[in-house]
């Protein structure tokens, strides 16, 4: 907590903050990249959102207080800024946001940066027909593998909650799945 | 297909996304962060525009300021004239006549300038048996 303490300082500070967010960068952009991926489906989108919200999280690094943990202000940045992606796509095709990722999973079989198999496809078309707040319960914990405390802190739902909310997401899944 | 209607999550070894990320694409990735974060700088307000509009409400009250009173010496000279000149003026403007004043009155002026003359009958019998020599000239 300390050391978040001292790193957060050099990251406000004029003379040190390029260098602490290129810090930030190279510890957080694989594990953001995954977490923005698995809501937004496709790479160019994941790109482009991902950069979105590093912006976002140098903007606002005055505004971030050090109630939460850099980690999960962060991975709260990135959720909106997917969730926030998928609906103004979904409105400029004129479509709602679940038939656009039903369309993006459809279209998957085709993209060359998906390689995954019936199973691993299944799995997708599953996720995907799933209410909003257990889809992203189940990636978190399922693709991300977070603990119920970080995905409590990133999205404000009690421990609780966030387990039922996961039993009920492979309930579904695993229904989808022997029925489709 | 008899493991799909068996299919559960917690037996089946853990199923990855699926998803591939380009080869090499965080080699990149944080010096194009890094490069728009220098385009999006916050733009910087020239102190020569901020002393300008400085200027220009100092320019407005100096306005304003002299508006104000030129307007209220300018409105109340409209709407009355002052009482002493008025008298003045007429006093020296010999060439009015007590009949172009009279002209100017109406019936309310004359009303209004009329003395009551409604003395009553004991003060005038009062005023007679005092003064024995005004006889004549009720009389006459």
């Amino acid at each position: 907590m300390l050391q978040e303490k001292e790193f957060i300082k050099e990251l406000l500070n004029p003379k040190t903050q390029n260098q602490a967010f290129k810090k930030l960068l190279k510890e957080y952009q694989k594990p953001l990249y995954n977490h923005i991926r698995t809501i937004v489906l496709n790479h160019d989108d994941t790109d482009d959102v991902l950069q979105n919200t590093f912006i976002k999280v140098f903007q606002y690094l005055n505004k971030f207080k050090g109630e939460s943990k850099l980690f999960s202000w962060m991975y709260r940045i990135a959720t909106n800024e997917a969730l926030t992606f998928i609906n103004k796509k979904a409105k400029i095709n004129g479509i709602s946001s679940e038939t656009l990722q039903n369309k993006t999973i459809d279209n998957l079989k085709a993209d060359i940066y998906f390689d995954g198999d019936e199973i691993q496809f299944k799995l997708q078309k599953a996720i995907v027909s799933l209410p909003e707040k257990q889809q992203l319960v189940f990636k978190m914990k399922y693709f991300e593998e977070l603990k119920y405390e970080e995905i409590s802190e990133i999205l404000g739902t009690s421990v609780g909650a966030l387990k039922a909310s996961y039993h009920h997401a492979v309930k579904k899944i695993e229904t989808f799945v022997k029925t489709n | 297909m008899d493991i799909m209607k068996t299919f559960k999550l917690e037996n089946e070894p853990k199923i990855k996304s699926g998803f591939i990320i380009p080869e090499s694409y965080f080699d990149h990735f944080s010096e194009k962060v890094m490069q728009q974060l220098t385009k999006e700088e916050p733009k910087v307000i020239s102190l020569f525009l901020r002393k300008k509009s400085w200027l220009f409400v100092a320019a407005a009250i100096i306005g304003l300021g002299l508006i104000i009173p030129i307007y209220n010496d300018f409105s109340n000279h409209s709407s009355e004239i002052d009482e002493i000149i008025l008298e003045n003026y007429i006093a020296n403007k010999s060439d009015i006549s007590d009949t172009d004043l009279a002209n100017l009155l109406d019936e309310e002026d004359i009303q209004k300038m009329s003395i009551d003359l409604d003395i009553e009958d004991k003060s005038i019998e009062n005023e007679l048996s005092i003064n024995s020599n005004l006889e004549q000239y009720i009389t006459n």
